[in-house]
């Protein structure tokens, strides 16, 4: 970026002042070679005018002759228009750096409570080390990969296929185990597939521990794909998951033959009916003893004899049968019996007891086996045929030209941030967090337990805001609560929420100690509203027209549209912002527990339009199950205009 | 009189940990609330202000909602002892937190609504 920047003021000095013969020599090198310093000039010129959304003499890459002629008018307007497309990609990237950050700070928060699948490696998390899963951290991603290999066995993606120089595919002979490697690792950029690796990974080939005894001189001056060929045998083509696909199939077919073919008495409709009702009747008689008790959820604990006990004159001769009867009554009754109770705590006490009561249940066990049975039967369909997961092809730095289109190309995480939101979305959930207690202090005076509450942007403080209902709520029940209505306009100091101010740094203590017992959050939408889409009337002037709001983002480009001003960028980095510390809040949240609410308007209809409910990060968080999105209309909550 | 809402106002509510949340909000939703035709989009040609400007404060009743919702929790997590203590900081957190609280005790209705960053 420094060069374009110098390559752009030069060119005006050369242009103006430089002598002809110099000029015509830049020419001609641009019509002989691919690498010319004007082909730079032009790449440069492209990446201005990108930063340059309401220049009034717009830069033109295809016809250069009004911009040779600006040059030579000795202008000293063109090195202000350099200078500040600089200082504009400087904040776009400044931005981008800042929102990888909090990237990093979310994924290493939930790092300590969950575990994911296909996270990417962040080239910017470079500044934080390589850290490997056992804590060690290394400079140098070389640096702990022989750690893993060493102390925790954890090779190369080929290393279970090399068994010796020669390819188990393809019967080439590679002189050393490094050059099979290389054979087996390679990605073609046209093809993006390595046969000899898919081929493998297809048959289930794998080595043994004991590895073939090699050569040990390695040889020298070798092209990579110079190879030996071997004549044979062949490996006999077959897809290993076909023969897992039948065996699945098969254990499916026993396991339904326990399930749907069991015994059942002669008045088998009659039974169920009565025991059925029984349940019904023991299960509402539970819940009256659970209120009689003052709530006391201990006696949840009686429950499941109490159904024990509606069989307990049954006959033994049908066990199977008699096990279908409860999970049936699971299946169709227990939901209706509990919406009566009314209890939040009572249906959920009742619901999970049955399902830890059931779950011994041999027939239980079946259908749960049948059921994943079927979901890997149904995920080994879908992959036959389907690649195995391996490395992406390098793309840059292969030969001349893509050197030279490497070296032309201004890399910016701004404009790139559409292919990162996709990597962030590819992340998935391994483990998850499981924390669901809630984070209390003790009130020194009553020894009540005290919930420290902290909302968000509340806004000013009225009479019936949220911080004056929590206190009115918490009043009498046997708990106290500390909120905190955080707003500038609340308090100009205590209220100022942005990342640098001692305000987030004191909230963040108070999270990562896990003292924070419930966050209510409403982040500013401004930069977010599809408002922004409507365009004025013409009765409005045009002064106001010139000042109407535009989008800032879209679906693709969440962190902000290219063409931004440096003012709309700026609130687009703000509000970028306190999204993804509302973000980092929820991954606290979900570390030590506490309840957490984020309010925003909805999505809007067409799906290419921003909405703060569609970026990976909040798709993210709803692959947990303790995690919702709710859709409610405030105007049920609403009585004035 | 009541009239309805001032616009329909479509939200989302990401709630984690709050299981009951739906049901903790509507159970407290006004029964006699009308729903209203209009959009908050544009400015009011009264008074020249953003219509989504005054649809930045919650409705006192969705403000009870989204306490009740946490409430609900609370008072669920007491009874089951479902609770874990949070250490005590550092002396100056301490005092940050205890100031905090005091200056968002102070009722102003009488502020004005500010714009939510002009950058």
């Amino acid at each position: 970026m420094l060069l374009a920047t110098d390559r752009l003021l030069y060119a005006q000095r050369l242009w103006e002042h430089g002598p002809s013969d110099l000029q015509h020599l830049l020419h001609r090198e641009q019509a002989l070679c691919q690498t010319s310093w004007i082909a730079g000039l032009l790449a440069d010129l492209e990446w201005m005018r990108k930063l340059e959304p309401e220049a009034t003499t717009p830069v033109d890459p295809d016809d250069l002759t009004a911009l040779f002629d600006y040059w030579q008018s000795g202008t000293p307007e063109w090195q202000k228009r350099v200078k500040g497309a600089f200082r504009r990609f400087q904040k776009q990237e400044q931005m981008m750096q800042q929102m990888h950050r909090f990237h990093g700070q979310i994924v290493k928060t939930l790092h300590t409570c969950a575990t994911f699948r296909d996270l990417p490696f962040d080239q910017n998390d470079e500044d934080e080390g390589h850290k490997c899963f056992c804590g060690r951290c290394f400079t140098t991603p070389q640096g702990l990969a022989t750690h893993k290999r060493k102390a925790h066995q954890i090779g190369s993606l080929e290393r279970h296929l090399i068994d010796g120089p020669t390819c188990p595919s393809c019967l080439k002979f590679f002189w050393s185990r490094q050059r099979l490697y290389q054979h087996l690792s390679y990605i073609p950029r046209q093809t993006k597939v390595n046969k000899c690796f898919q081929d493998l990974q297809k048959r289930g080939f794998r080595v043994l521990e004991e590895l073939t005894p090699v050569y040990a001189g390695q040889p020298k001056g070798l092209h990579r794909t110079e190879a030996l060929q071997a004549l044979g045998p062949h490996m006999q083509p077959k897809d290993s998951r076909s023969n897992e696909l039948l065996l699945a199939k098969q254990k499916l077919a026993q396991v339904e033959a326990t399930i749907f073919h069991i015994r059942t008495p002669d008045d088998a409709e009659e039974q169920k009916t009565a025991y059925w009702q029984c349940l019904n009747a023991v299960t509402v008689g539970w819940f009256q003893r659970f209120c009689d008790a003052g709530f006391d959820s201990s006696i949840i604990s009686q429950l499941p004899d109490a159904w024990l006990d509606v069989a307990a004159t049954a006959d033994p001769g049908y066990p199977e049968w008699l096990e279908s009867v409860y999970i049936g009554w699971g299946e169709r009754c227990l939901e209706d019996v509990i919406a009566q109770f009314e209890d939040d705590e009572a249906e959920s006490l009742v619901d999970n007891a049955f399902a830890d009561f059931i779950f011994d249940f041999p027939r239980m066990q079946a259908l749960s086996e049948a059921a994943f049975l079927r979901q890997k039967i149904g995920r080994l369909d879908a992959e036959q045929g389907s690649l195995f997961p391996h490395r992406l092809p390098k793309f840059g730095t292969a030969n001349a030209k893509e050197r030279a289109q490497t070296a032309l190309h201004i890399p910016s995480l701004f404009e790139q941030q559409d292919a990162w939101l996709e990597k962030v979305r590819a992340i998935r959930f391994d483990t998850i967090p499981d924390v669901t207690s809630i984070p209390s202090s003790v009130e020194s005076q009553t020894t009540l337990p005290l919930f420290l509450v902290v909302h968000l942007f509340s806004g000013r403080r009225r009479a019936t805001d949220i911080h004056a209902k929590l206190e009115e709520f918490a009043y009498g029940k046997g708990y106290r609560v500390q909120v905190l209505s955080l707003d500038t306009a609340v308090s100009i100091f205590y209220g100022n929420l942005q990342a640098t101010h001692a305000t987030w740094k004191f909230l963040t203590t108070l999270y990562k100690a896990g003292r924070v017992s419930a966050t209510i959050l409403g982040s500013p939408c401004e930069t977010f509203s599809a408002a922004r889409h409507h365009q004025p009337d013409d009765a409005v002037p045009d002064e106001v027209k010139r000042r109407w709001p535009r989008p800032l983002r879209s679906a693709t480009r969440f962190f902000g549209l290219s063409g931004l001003t440096t003012r709309e960028l700026r609130q687009a980095e703000q509000g970028s912002e306190f999204f993804l510390q509302g973000i980092i809040v929820a991954a606290w949240t979900l570390q030590h527990g506490g309840v957490y609410l984020s309010e925003h308007p909805w999505k809007p209809e067409d799906e290419s339009k921003v909405s703060i409910w569609t970026p990976p990060w909040v798709q993210l968080l709803l692959q947990l199950p303790n995690v919702r999105l709710h859709r409610v209309c405030q105007w049920r909550w609403a009585r004035e205009l | 009189m009541e009239v309805g809402a001032g616009a329909v106002k479509p939200t989302g509510i990401l709630a984690i940990n709050c299981p009951f949340f739906a049901q903790s909000a509507y159970r407290r939703q006004l029964p006699e609330a009308v729903k209203p035709q209009q959009v908050a989009i544009g400015r009011d040609t009264h008074t020249g202000a953003f219509r989504t400007a005054v649809l930045k404060e919650y409705p006192p009743a969705f403000s009870a909602a989204l306490a009740g919702a946490v409430a609900d929790c609370f008072h669920v997590a007491v009874r089951q002892h479902n609770l874990t203590l949070g250490p005590l900081q550092e002396p100056e957190t301490e005092a940050w937190l205890k100031a905090a609280v005091q200056a968002c005790a102070v009722i102003r209705t009488e502020a004005p609504w500010l714009p939510d960053f002009q950058g």
